[in-house]
């Protein structure tokens, strides 16, 4: 077999010199790209994980990601409760306190209405005794003391 | 949702690519020993280029199959046999040229073989390339190697 023409050896020569060159200067430059960049792909080998745990994993990363829909949601609905729960407590201690306050105005009118009615019923006996005389239900109405009461009852 | 987003990056354990590179290395070292190289190569490449080609063969062997075995970090596996692939690829090509240019018949089915090999190398090295940006983004990385093993990452 003949050597082909000395020009066609000098081109093919040439390309495949710039394609030898070319490629080892091209492998080793990508190489050190991808070493000196290490911090750039965070995966190592123990962040990875095998295509038969992937079958496993992927029905449970959408059951995940759905679950977390729904929780969100429910933190959501338990804020709401939660607020109208509070709402409903300051209510409710409000009322509370209303009706302590009433009720001990309530004790206080009782025991004025007690007073009071001690008083008529003495008055009564006096005016009705045998021996009254203006004069000394006079004295006994201004001596008398009247109800003590705590509050303004007029 | 982005941050469960699983990205695949398969690491080369394919037969062919792992017989392939088995034979870059005893192929390559066949050639060293018996002093024969192949005549399309003595006819086309200068002796400094041959030996720059033999040994882009050889290395690119070695290269890649402690690449395709590294059990490290997955980016150091995938550079070292991206750096195999891309080594492999210019060597399998300047076979392929000098097959070519030789312009015999019967070399045709040689070089149809090796210039598959060679598109083989390129196409694996574009792969892994995606593969280490798939590397940079937010997401879970999932290796799924190829056939040869599965389930021992």
């Amino acid at each position: 077999m003949t050597a082909p023409a000395a020009g066609g050896t000098g081109t093919v020569t040439i390309v495949i010199t710039v394609v030898g060159v070319f490629g080892g200067l091209t492998g080793v430059g990508a190489f050190l790209t991808v070493l000196f960049q290490r911090k750039k792909f965070r995966a190592d080998a123990a962040g990875v994980i095998t295509s038969s745990a992937l079958t496993l994993v992927e029905p449970l990363q959408s059951r995940v990601a759905s679950l977390e829909g729904e929780t969100a949601t429910l933190r959501g609905k338990v804020r709401t409760a939660q607020r109208e729960s509070d709402r409903a407590r300051s209510d409710a201690d409000k009322a509370r306190r209303q009706a302590a306050l009433a009720n001990e105005e309530l004790l206080e009118v009782r025991g004025a209405l007690r007073q009071v009615t001690a008083m008529m019923t003495r008055w009564r006996a006096a005016i009705l005794a045998p021996n009254a005389t203006v004069p000394a239900l006079r004295t006994l109405v201004t001596s008398d003391p009247g109800p003590v009461v705590d509050g303004d009852l007029t | 949702m982005s941050p469960h987003r699983l990205r695949r990056v398969a690491p080369g354990r394919h037969p062919f690519e792992l017989a392939t590179l088995l034979v870059a290395v005893f192929g390559g070292l066949a050639v060293v020993v018996s002093h024969h190289r192949p005549r399309s190569v003595t006819e086309t490449m200068p002796p400094p280029v041959q030996v720059l080609w033999l040994t882009g063969l050889i290395s690119a062997g070695v290269i890649g199959l402690i690449g395709t075995s590294w059990r490290g970090r997955l980016s150091t596996s995938l550079a070292t046999e991206l750096l195999s692939m891309i080594l492999l690829g210019s060597a399998t090509t300047m076979f392929t040229i000098a097959l070519a240019a030789g312009g015999r018949a019967d070399a045709i089915a040689a070089g149809a073989f090796i210039g598959g090999w060679a598109l083989a190398a390129w196409w694996r090295a574009v792969q892994i390339v995606a593969d280490l940006r798939r590397l940079t983004q937010p997401g879970r990385v999932v290796a799924v190697p190829m056939m040869i093993e599965d389930g021992d990452r």
